[in-house]
């Protein structure tokens, strides 16, 4: 399947006929998420209103972890198959995930004030979401560190595979260890244990920014095919 | 209204928070828009400039991207 979609001309094709599916989709579902995490739904009985942070918190989180196995995923298929495809995507999505880490961060610590008493606290949940950041960060700066992009990208994407030992630690460092930061409700063994009126707001959000996601991602990428471009026709231009 | 604004008196929490949530969106959004836009005019302008070899280099570029 790789293969198939790695041609670049079919990759046009392609994302043309979806980058508009995922940007309605995206509008839609950030348009109901709105209303269900506003006007749908109930506040907390302990948390009162702050509840509401949670409806940009905690999908902002899935999508910080979903981004990060994406892009994990890539550096794989480009270290072995060497595609620069793959190299590519990862690329795309470094500026989407970290912005996720971002709000994950920014929005818990508004949740965190108020609730625990803290703006921040070196608890594990936190101080390992904060290095998912950094790697984010990293990986970018590795990327894009060189004169010739292509010559980053195997460093940067033996630093995603490094990084990868951090996912674990982020989702069961609630179970590990004992922490401020409250246990997962959602993604549980035994299913979900937060009530309906609250988890639908939650996987709406979680919709509107998986579909914005991929919305830019293909952006990113279709930018960066015409930026290697261009640099290959600068490059023919200088030698003539 | 009032009272839909204030949150229970965490106005200021939850508001903050969707308001950085939104502006981190919107900021990358806008970013990536501008600097696709800025490639694909490059990347024009250099293929207009060698019209000549135009279709040569088309087809070698695909295979290259």
């Amino acid at each position: 399947m790789f293969d198939y979609l790695a041609n670049p001309t079919r990759f046009r094709k392609i994302t043309a006929a979806l980058l508009p599916v995922v940007v309605m989709v995206s509008a839609i579902a950030f348009a109901l998420g709105l209303y269900l995490a506003f006007f749908a739904s109930p506040a907390d009985y302990q948390q009162g209103e702050t509840v509401r942070i949670m409806y940009i918190h905690v999908p902002a989180a899935w999508m910080a972890m979903l981004t990060y196995i994406l892009m994990a995923v890539a550096a794989i298929f480009y270290l072995v198959w060497r595609h620069p495809l793959a190299d590519i995507g990862a690329r795309a999505m470094a500026l989407p995930g970290a912005g996720f880490a971002l709000i994950t961060l920014l929005t818990g610590s508004f949740w965190g004030r108020p609730i625990w008493g803290t703006w921040w606290v070196w608890d594990a949940r936190l101080t390992s979401m904060l290095i998912l950041f950094f790697l984010y960060l990293g990986y970018m700066a590795l990327a894009d560190g060189f004169e010739r992009a292509e010559r980053g990208s195997k460093p940067a994407c033996l630093l995603l595979l490094v990084g990868v030992i951090n996912l674990p630690i982020i989702k069961f460092s609630v179970d590990w260890w004992n922490t401020l930061h409250q246990g997962s409700s959602v993604l549980r063994l035994d299913g979900p244990s937060i009530d309906p009126a609250m988890l639908k707001p939650l996987l709406v959000m979680a919709l509107a920014m998986l579909s914005w996601f991929i919305a830019i991602t293909i952006l990113q990428m279709s930018r960066l095919i015409m930026q290697r471009r261009v640099s290959n026709l600068e490059a023919r231009e200088s030698w003539s | 209204m009032s009272a839909f604004f204030s949150m229970g008196g965490y106005a200021l929490y939850v508001w903050s928070s969707w308001g950085i949530g939104v502006a981190v969106l919107i900021a990358i959004t806008w970013h990536s828009l501008s600097r696709a836009q800025y490639a694909r005019i490059r990347l024009n302008e250099l293929e207009h400039t060698n019209n000549s070899t135009d279709k040569d280099q088309q087809s070698e570029n695909d295979q290259d991207a």
